[in-house]
């Protein structure tokens, strides 16, 4: 997906090139912000860059000003926003007056870009038999620490791929909070430096923070405040509220299978291999196990059955549901 | 006294249909009356954390029945209030738009609420003089109501001057002292 958006980002860089054309769409922001980087880059490099949002712009007026040669250059690039504010005849006329651009000196490359577009719009279905078509979507873990380590390597810094690995896992492969985190580190160590443990100790993300595993744990645990300051945070990061649901049911699920008569008093390696979790979970389970009452835990899925409910159907702000939820869950010990 | 705790208020916001907008600044009014209750048990002035929370998340529980039918929604909500059982909260959220007390008496939690309600505009904590440049847009439309804006001015300073005599910051840091916490940490 990055390299795609790279790609044409170089590609727009020639001027020399035939025209070409780049759509992004999709909710992920990280691309989105990459391709607006990659915008400043072509800036920065001289060449002049004219911006339209389709929400403020109607498609007429774009076309007028578009067509027109730049005030600045000869040669210009256009970045088309959130193309999903226009209608389908819009988006059919844009087409039509994209097919006249190769003949055109003017623009050498054309972005779109829609956080809303559907991957079954005409445009796109139609835009990638020939140009860049991106879909922004949330990239694999593995893919996210390969970015990170060459982000790194590009400034000259060394980075070890465990800690970032960690790393990752701990924040969900939140790539804008890794990236930025990654920054300041960089910045820490300088060229020629590494960045390890003990740097990501020293200045990293906050590894007691918005983590959905630590808000189990601490839901679990009864420890209320943490819970909710870890959730304020998984808010602010716009996580789902019925994954957060779905995670709590989760760790109270394996917890009903740690409390079963069966597991009991056996040892946690024995404990992970029959819950097929890692060792260190099996700890934490065990420790929970021994504090929870057997009915409480019966109690917790109906409190988790009647948050996923609310969810669903109250017209309560989601917020206050979960915060209701970790109450309620907390007062079962 | 009879204060809902926070699951009760939830049911009641619930219960009176009181959509999510309103829901939210309610929030953010109880996290600045907490906020300078927070303030003033520090200097040994203390008020019951329950009944700012719950006169806080409640004090426009009837705001959006009452765009509907045109009454009075101070009023209005005080009823509802009565009617579930709290008449401290009923008291509190009759006097968050018209506030009768003696200034001179000592702080009283209505003063807490009544301020912390003109210091949010809609989900968004700013100054007493932001909010009211924002209420005289919105009805400030003919003199009566414009006279009446001037008087819920002169007021809202004096109430803002008479909590912040006793806190030892200024009306400016509330801001910074509500950022990132939550209503119930």
């Amino acid at each position: 997906m990055l390299k795609s958006l790279e790609k044409a980002i170089y590609a727009a860089d020639d001027s020399k090139a035939p025209f070409a054309c780049c759509l992004l769409h999709g909710e992920e922001r990280y691309p989105h912000s990459f391709l607006s980087r990659g915008l400043a880059w072509l800036v920065e490099r001289g060449h002049t860059l004219e911006v339209y949002d389709c929400a403020q712009t109607s498609l007429n007026d774009f076309l007028a000003t578009a067509t027109a040669p730049s005030l600045f250059s000869r040669q210009k690039i256009i970045h088309l926003l959130n193309l999903d504010s226009y209608q389908k005849t819009d988006l059919e006329k844009l087409l039509k007056w994209i097919e006249t651009l190769p003949e055109s000196d003017s623009v050498t490359y054309l972005f779109l870009s829609s956080f809303k577009l559907d991957g079954r719009s005409i445009l796109v279905s139609r835009l990638k038999k020939k140009y860049i078509t991106v879909k922004s979507e949330k990239m694999r873990p593995a893919d996210v620490v390969q970015h990170l380590l060459k982000r790194a390597g590009k400034a000259g810094v060394a980075a070890d791929r465990r800690v970032l690995e960690a790393l990752v896992h701990l924040h969900e492969a939140n790539l804008p909070l890794l990236e930025q985190e990654l920054e300041k580190m960089i910045l820490y160590v300088g060229v020629s430096g590494k960045i390890d443990q003990t740097v990501v100790d020293l200045l990293g993300v906050d590894g007691g923070g918005g983590n959905i595993f630590a808000f189990g744990d601490a839901v679990c645990e009864g420890r209320v405040v943490p819970a909710l300051t870890i959730l304020d945070a998984l808010q602010r990061a716009r996580t789902e509220a019925l994954l957060i649901v779905a995670m709590v049911a989760r760790q109270y699920r394996l917890l009903s299978r740690a409390t079963a008569p069966e597991y009991r008093g056996v040892a946690s390696s024995a404990l992970a291999s029959a819950l097929k979790v890692p060792p260190f979970v099996a700890k934490k389970l065990a420790v929970q196990a021994k504090k929870l009452r057997p009915e409480a835990c019966a109690s917790a899925f109906a409190v988790l059955r009647d948050a996923d409910l609310a969810i669903k159907t109250s017209k309560l702000p989601k917020s206050i549901i979960l915060e209701r939820m970790v109450l309620k869950l907390a007062a079962l010990r | 006294m009879n204060i809902p705790d926070y699951s009760c208020c939830c049911d009641l916001l619930e219960k009176y249909a009181v959509p999510q907008h309103i829901i939210e600044h309610s929030r953010q009014v109880a996290l600045i009356s907490l906020c300078l209750g927070e303030g003033l048990a520090a200097q040994g002035i203390y008020f019951e954390c329950a009944l700012l929370l719950s006169a806080g998340l409640l004090h426009d529980i009837a705001k959006m029945a009452s765009i509907e039918n045109g009454q009075d929604h101070a009023v209005l909500g005080a009823e509802w209030l009565e009617l579930e059982g709290f008449p401290e909260i009923a008291e509190i959220v009759r006097n968050h738009v018209r506030l009768e007390n003696d200034l001179d008496g000592p702080l009283v939690a209505k003063e807490i609420i009544y301020y912390a309600d003109k210091r949010v505009r809609h989900i968004e904590i700013v100054s007493v003089g932001e909010r009211l440049l924002d209420l005289r847009s919105r009805y400030g439309t003919n003199s009566p109501s414009l006279t009446r804006l001037v008087d819920l001015e002169k007021l809202t300073l004096a109430v803002e001057e008479k909590i912040f005599k006793s806190l030892d910051f200024c009306p400016e840091d509330v801001l910074q002292r509500c950022r990132g916490k939550n209503l119930l940490t």
